[in-house]
């Protein structure tokens, strides 16, 4: 599939601004799963873009605006072409328990996705929903589905029920939250198991797929999900909040150990007042070409 | 400080006895643990390296002694050494014992050789563990301690450094053992504080008591700062040519902000902190008053963590946004290298030797102290049972802070295992036994302490030079859990040279000794350019408030009656001086008692304290760059400020007296700074920007007033009699505005609207003309910049295109005149009629452009809005 790809942020200062700094991590990378056909990113006011890449492989655009402006725009678009990947079969029909040995000795490279973070929380539940889900004899790709399953249907889907500065341990009070939070809650999980696993940040096709059927969560922003490491040193993707295996409907643009890693945009600006971010996601499928 | 000295003998008499062991002496403290004793090494023999020095001491009574120690404590805070205690007090008096630490030559060569091993092993560990991890996957070291490292960095992975190493400027805390063998307690690689300390101690002893200096030889200090710089540029050198290196300090905060601001002055290089720094096209600039700089090197002495908010703690407002960006393009570097604080993380400790061993395949020269990790359990539970004999400290930056901590209490004895065992991977224990017990002298008596010694090291290529010297830190007791919340005085530390051996010469070739003609006029660094500036401003308009409130009172307890006071009221208030934001002026009332008072006192925007504080504040962030006398003068008024606290419900002839009182310090105190600073101060572009503030605020001032009165200059004029009430009117302005003598002196006659608007306008010599103040702006401006920026030009230029134009005006045109000679039909015809009407817009027009010559400075001195917005449209086009 082909898509074609629009995320635009804008802010808007209290007052106006007389330095802005900020990093966007809005590269989509080449993947097995994704190829990327175009890209761009503008900033508005005008400015130069300087680029590297971070410590997750994120190509990352710094950029400065040290001087007066009331507003800033960054328009990233794309386009990008999505494959379907087989999923690690083999891998996925290892135990749990097989699963942490083999990584046992792998520790010093993996070391990043089995910690906490300050976002990441490890609480009891995640102790407890660890213990239920991830079995140390259960298959890894039957515990992941099961436990994919488990948040989705106990984790009420509310749109601005949270913002970023909710606790984890909050929303597994509360049981409802964004797909930031389902995926920061499983992420949690999966580190309490022993299995190495990062935060993907992305964009995701919600059109019902045929007339009449039920669209997806996630588009008009960004959408998140998690992706777990598995032996072969594949990254499996799952997401909590529709209840599936990724498939060639999803784009990834970043990745972290929580969303802080791999927030789209984060900045900093000097003035005085607040700021009213305003973020649209526009994602179309291109028609397929005609067979032949 | 008589509880202190209390507190003493109290030590003295639990001191519980002394045992031999061998030869050696141990004395066994209150603190129940036995000690190396550093002095003596039997009862009352002294070791034979103190014998003359304690003679020499024992030889003077004790009040020359005590004379000696006060005079000591004098000269350092002369030389400005200080210490802030965050918690406790707010400054604390540096003080230094007349009796100095010594070393031999052969045992420091040992202390030394120790030292750069280590530094070496570890700057090996912080290159491996930031790329290939191979102790990692050797375990060596198991992986927690270092990944999990608050202080491992994954930013730091990939960055460029200086010379490929991270640690450049290095610190490293020895102790004694029981057995007397040197040890190390603490290692401080990232983070080197204490050398200003080390130096000033030195330089204050020598000067008080230079005999003890007689007959001895000591390893000199002099010039480590510029040994620093000198170092610094040179390993910069390879890529650019004669590179700038700045000196990055938190501010004013830091409880070693002195020893920033002294090694910035020793080493010739500005103090900036975060503000000053900015980030452009991934360089990294200074923003000077004469324009913006590249920075090459930052010598930093922040945490890693407050660096940058894009990479690091996102709240971090004493950061450069951007920083790391640069440092990975490899325009400016940062000593010492991001990342080497996990060097410095305690839990470390407990594998130094594997480390060293590691890289090196050396042995350790020198121990560690015995250090446990609590995040062992069976350690902790074995500390926590003998608790009285360790140091609990934490691991990296993890603080406990009990307010009610006092040494070896019950109570924090509790609280500390409470905290232990809570969080205890996040601890370390130390016996407290390693710390030897030394005298000193503390009111001219001889007391013990127990001591520890900060060394120094500094890379030189690929070698460590190891500086021959110490801070030698001494606590009265087991110090608590952060060093820096504790109580410690120094000593000065020798290190003896061989007697055999001269003394290598210093390496002169590189040294480049500053003489006067090279020192670079100081850089005012902008941010500190804008502290003077808005002090300049904010005095002044305080200064003015006060002063109107001032008159006010007077004219309405002496010389107006009920009517007058009815007709003036309104126009008092719009003559308060404009704020920089519209919020709270709507509020501000000047016209009775009650509101006077409240205008004086109350704590919001635009009243006499706020304004006056607002001042103050600014005046507390370059404290350093005014001198003494002018800060005290500040703090006088400051603190009748602070004594006086707001009361709603104060009676109406309390409110009169409280505004009075305060009125009359703020415009006698205020004057009297200026004064004093013009006096005592170096005029630098830092103070000139001060008159600069201080001008501008007065032309606004009269600017804004003017208009407030200019529907009564033009009032009706069909009476053929001169206006009597305008007369009154004009005079009481003229009054308000300090100008009324002045009048009477030019003009010999009584008010009238044309020589008023004269001579707040454009009289050159009237000390509140707007002219008159612009005048003095332009100069200023002239004076400190030289460059030829273009928004320098733009500034200056709008100034004096607005000089031309208010020398231009001819009031007469938009004024009646009221000529006895001319009949009422004359006058008539004399005025265009539309022109009166213009008066009014003019005015309000003259007060806009000189409002705007704010941002004009603003933007070309302070912010340097004007150049990079230049430097921004050249990159787009």
């Amino acid at each position: 599939m082909i898509f074609e790809i629009s995320h635009i942020t804008h802010y808007t200062y209290g007052h106006q601004a007389a330095e802005a700094y900020g990093e966007a991590r809005l590269t989509p990378p080449n993947l097995p799963s994704q190829k990327v056909l175009s890209h761009s990113i503008m900033i508005n006011p005008e400015t130069k873009t300087s680029s590297y890449v971070d410590h997750y492989g994120n190509k990352v655009q710094f950029f400065s605006l040290p001087f007066r402006h009331k507003k800033l725009s960054v328009i990233n678009q794309m386009v990008v072409e999505t494959t379907p990947v087989e999923r690690p079969m083999e891998s996925l029909e290892l135990s749990v328990q097989e699963v942490r040995q083999i990584f046992s000795s792998a520790l010093t490279d993996i070391f990043d996705f089995l910690q906490p973070t300050e976002v990441v929380e490890i609480g009891k539940e995640a102790v407890q929903w660890a213990r239920k889900y991830l079995r140390g004899d259960m298959p890894l790709g039957e515990g992941l589905q099961r436990l994919n399953e488990a948040i989705h249907d106990s984790f009420d889907y509310k749109k601005g029920s949270t913002d970023n500065s909710t606790s984890l341990s909050a929303i597994w009070k509360e049981k409802r939250g964004v797909c930031q939070d389902f995926a920061h809650v499983g992420l949690s999980i999966l580190r309490t198991a022993g299995l190495p696993a990062r935060y993907v940040c992305g964009y995701i096709e919600t059109d019902p797929p045929k007339p009449g059927s039920k669209a997806l969560v996630g588009a008009v922003a960004t959408h998140a999900w998690i992706e777990v490491l598995v032996p072969g040193m594949a990254w499996v993707a799952i997401d909590p909040t529709n209840r599936q295996w990724c498939n060639e409907r999803y784009v990834a643009v970043s990745f972290g150990r929580d969303f802080r890693d791999a927030t789209p945009l984060r900045g900093t600006f000097k003035g005085s007042g607040g700021q009213l971010m305003n973020v649209k996601v526009f994602m179309k499928r291109r028609a397929e070409r005609p067979k032949g | 400080m008589g509880e202190k000295h209390l507190e003493l003998v109290v030590i003295n008499r639990n001191c519980l006895g002394v045992i031999e062991t061998g030869a050696k002496l141990i004395r066994k403290t209150k603190m129940g643990a036995p000690r190396w004793d550093e002095i003596h090494s039997g009862e009352n023999a002294p070791r034979p390296l103190y014998e003359k020095l304690l003679q020499h001491f024992d030889s003077l009574r004790g009040p020359d002694l005590r004379n000696l120690g006060e005079r000591m404590e004098a000269t350092l805070r002369e030389m400005g050494v200080k210490l802030e205690l965050p918690a406790h007090e707010a400054q604390r008096p540096w003080i230094c014992d007349l009796l100095p630490q010594v070393f031999e030559h052969a045992e420091w060569n040992t202390i030394a050789s120790g030292f750069r091993q280590r530094m070496q092993a570890f700057d090996l560990f912080l290159q491996d563990v930031y790329s290939k991890k191979q102790i990692l996957r050797d375990a060596v070291v198991p992986i927690h301690p270092v990944l999990g490292s608050r202080n491992y960095q994954n930013a730091a992975v990939g960055l460029p450094r200086l010379q490929g190493a991270y640690l450049h400027l290095s610190s490293m805390c020895v102790t004694r053992d029981v057995k007397g063998r040197i040890a190390v307690k603490h290692h401080h690689f990232s983070h080197a504080s204490g050398i200003s300390y080390m130096m000033q101690n030195r330089r204050a002893l020598a000067r008080i008591t230079p005999e003890i200096f007689e007959d001895v030889s000591i390893q000199s200090l002099a010039d480590a700062p510029q040994t620093i710089v000198e170092k610094l540029r040179d390993s910069a050198e390879s890529s650019v040519r004669d590179p700038s290196v700045v000196l990055l300090s938190p501010g004013t905060g830091s409880t070693v902000y002195s020893e920033h601001s002294f090694l910035a002055r020793r080493m010739g290089i500005p103090l900036v902190q975060g503000g000053d720094l900015l980030v452009l096209d991934d360089h990294v600039y200074l923003k000077t008053v004469q324009g913006l700089e590249r920075v090459e090197v930052i010598y930093s002495r922040m945490s890693d963590s407050w660096l940058d908010p894009l990479v690091f703690r996102s709240n971090s407002r004493l950061g450069i946004p951007g920083l790391i960006h640069c440092l990975r393009k490899g325009t400016v570097t940062v000593i010492n290298g991001i990342g080497s604080q996990l060097a410095d993380d305690r839990a470390l400790l407990c594998f130094a030797q594997h480390i060293i061993m590691y890289y090196l395949n050396q042995r350790p020269i020198l121990p560690t102290l015995q250090t446990y990790w609590l995040g062992d359990i069976d350690q902790m539970e074995m500390v926590l049972a003998n608790l009285e004999n360790y140091q609990i400290r934490s691991i990296s930056g993890y603080e406990i802070s009990d307010p009610s901590e006092k040494p070896a209490t019950r109570a924090t004895e509790e609280f500390i295992r409470q905290e232990v065992r809570r969080n205890a991977s996040h601890f370390i224990a130390q016996p407290i036994s390693a710390d030897a017990v030394t005298v000193c002298f503390d009111k001219g008596k001889e007391a013990e302490r127990v001591q520890d010694h900060m060394i120094f090291a500094l890379r030189n290529g690929n070698n460590i030079d190891v500086f021959p010297g110490a801070l030698t830190r001494l606590f009265e007791s087991k110090p608590p859990f952060d060093d820096n919340s504790s109580p410690w005085t120094s000593k000065d530390t020798w290190v003896l040279t061989n007697g055999d051996e001269p003394v290598p010469p210093q390496p002169k070739k590189r040294m480049r000794r500053l003489r006067e003609a090279d020192v670079p006029s100081r850089q005012v660094t902008s941010r500190v350019a804008e502290a003077f500036y808005w002090m300049g401003r904010y005095l002044e308009r305080a200064y003015h408030q006060a002063y109107l409130i001032q008159v006010i009172e007077t004219l309405e307890t002496e010389e107006l009656n009920s009517a007058e006071r009815k007709l003036y009221r309104p126009m008092w208030n719009r003559l308060l001086p404009p704020l920089e934001t519209s919020a709270g002026t709507s509020r501000r009332s000047i016209t009775n008692r009650v509101d006077r008072y409240r205008l004086v006192l109350l704590p919001e925007p635009g009243t006499v304290i706020s304004t006056f504080r607002n001042a103050a504040s600014n005046a507390s962030s370059i404290q350093e760059s005014l001198s003494p006398e002018a800060w005290a003068t500040l703090s006088e008024l400051l603190s009748r400020f602070e004594r006086v606290k707001y009361r709603a419900d104060l009676p109406e002839h309390e409110c009169v007296r409280v505004t009075r009182k305060l009125s009359d310090a703020a415009t006698r105190l205020i004057p009297q700074f200026f004064a004093i600073a013009t006096g005592s101060m170096l005029a630098d572009d830092g103070w000139r920007f001060c008159a600069i503030g201080q001008v501008l605020e007065r032309a606004i001032i009269t600017a804004n007033s003017v208009v407030s009165i200019s529907k009564s200059i033009v009032r009706d004029d069909s009476k053929a009699e001169p206006d009597r009430s305008s007369e009154i009117e004009l005079s009481a302005f003229l009054r308000l505005l300090g100008t009324r003598d002045a009048y009477r002196r030019v003009y010999q006659m009584r008010a009238e609207a044309i020589p008023v608007l004269e001579i707040l306008w454009q009289n050159t010599q009237a000390p509140r003309s707007v002219l008159r103040c612009l005048q003095r702006c332009a100069r200023q401006l002239h004076e400190s910049s030289p460059s030829d920026t273009l928004g320098t030009t733009k500034a200056i230029s709008a100034i004096e295109a607005l000089i031309k134009k208010i020398k231009g005006i001819n009031w007469s045109l938009y004024v009646r005149s009221q000529d006895d000679d001319e009949t009422p039909a004359q006058k008539k015809a004399n005025v265009k009629e539309e022109k009166t009407h213009e008066l009014e817009p003019l005015l309000k027009e003259l007060l806009d452009s000189t409002l705007e010559i704010h941002t004009l400075i603003s933007d070309a001195f302070l912010s340097h809005q004007a150049q990079i917005s230049q430097g921004v449209q050249t990159v787009v086009s």
